[in-house]
């Protein structure tokens, strides 16, 4: 004799995957993989027509069959779509939104031959997240990606980045100076990181000023007469201002210093060097 | 217009991912070919830890971290 219950719980299985499959294949669709059940708790999944998202429940349509969804995923993949972690997907999508708005181009076209390939990588993340810092995002995470990828080159890269001297000093020099006597600048101020000190609230007092002494040295060996000091936020600010201070103290005729710059959260000293 | 489907896996799904490839993960945590036990690579013939896996793509199988430097070339167009 046939089992009605087993019967009726077989044909909603069925059904419940002919249409999961069913809008998987929608175009446009977005499948959203969720650790949790849903509401109600036998429900594997949810169709949202509008935006075209179906949302699974692991768990739920694990017990009813994996296969469904290890098929499943494996279509998406065929069909040319993208698998990604749902917890980086809003910066991708911040990242294509980015591009499309294309606000950097200049910048990009300009030093895409100009420069190493890696630096050019470096330079394309720190333009990005220059973007996102104005939105109040923080970045701080991918300043250390930024780090780890591409070494203190790249640090100071992007740190170079959000001061504005691509656009303000490299590309003007490039276009006044001859290529080698270019070349030989940016790696001064890329490479050997002469131009400037960016200090970071690793940085106390006391090791601001040995980057300092640090800077004059690299000035005197490198015949670069000037470099700029920059540090944002308050304790920076505060530390960088001691360190100035004592600095003057000692300063002889080997450098002067001008602040240049000091809005409520940022501040920018130049410092001239004596050759 | 992109018509091509997407799917969103949590850190906690992305083994069900790796199965789905026939893929696991060794004792270190990086994602392994179940057949020969070898590490998967990515474009840049890096290995990847589960904890850095960022997702997959075709072609045939592009293995994605979930980095900055991975999402740019992602977004970008270039893996």
């Amino acid at each position: 004799m046939p089992n009605t219950h087993h019967q009726k719980k077989k044909y909603h299985k069925k059904s419940a995957l002919e249409s999961i499959e069913k809008y998987a294949e929608k175009k446009n669709t977005t499948i959203i993989l969720i650790d949790d059940l849903l509401d109600p708790p036998n429900t594997p999944y949810i169709w949202d027509h509008k935006d075209k998202i179906l949302t699974i429940s692991v768990p739920r349509l694990q017990k009813l069959d994996e296969d469904v969804l290890l098929c499943l995923i494996r279509k998406v993949h065929s069909q040319g779509g993208i698998l990604f972690n749902r917890d980086k997907n809003d910066v991708l999508e911040s990242f294509k939104t980015y591009l499309d708005k294309n606000s950097n181009k200049k910048i990009l076209d300009f030093f895409r031959k100009k420069m190493p390939e890696s630096d050019f990588e470096a330079l394309e993340m720190s333009l990005f997240l220059r973007e996102q810092s104005k939105k109040g995002d923080d970045i701080s995470i991918y300043k250390k990606e930024i780090r780890d990828k591409f070494g203190p080159r790249g640090t100071n890269i992007s740190n170079l980045c959000s001061a504005g001297y691509f656009e303000d000093e490299f590309m003007k020099l490039s276009n006044e100076l001859e290529t080698d006597e270019y070349n030989a600048y940016y790696e001064l101020a890329v490479g050997i990181r002469a131009r400037a000190l960016f200090v970071n609230s690793e940085m106390n007092v006391d090791t601001i000023e040995k980057a300092f002494d640090g800077m004059i040295n690299k000035a005197i060996q490198y015949h670069i007469d000037k470099f700029n000091i920059h540090g944002i936020g308050k304790t920076n600010i505060d530390n960088i201002k001691k360190a100035i201070s004592n600095k003057l103290k000692d300063a002889d005729s080997t450098y002067s210093i001008e602040k240049v710059r000091h809005d409520k959260n940022i501040i920018e000293y130049c410092v001239t060097v004596n050759l | 217009m992109n018509n091509k489907p997407k799917l969103l896996f949590t850190s906690k799904s992305a083994p069900l991912i790796l199965k789905a490839f026939d893929k696991g993960i060794d004792k270190n945590g990086l994602i392994i070919e179940n057949s020969t036990k070898e590490p998967v690579l990515t474009p840049d013939n890096e290995e990847i830890n589960i904890n850095e896996f960022g997702g997959l793509k075709k072609g045939s199988e592009i293995f994605i971290k979930d980095n900055l430097y991975s999402i740019m070339k992602l977004a970008e167009g270039k893996i």
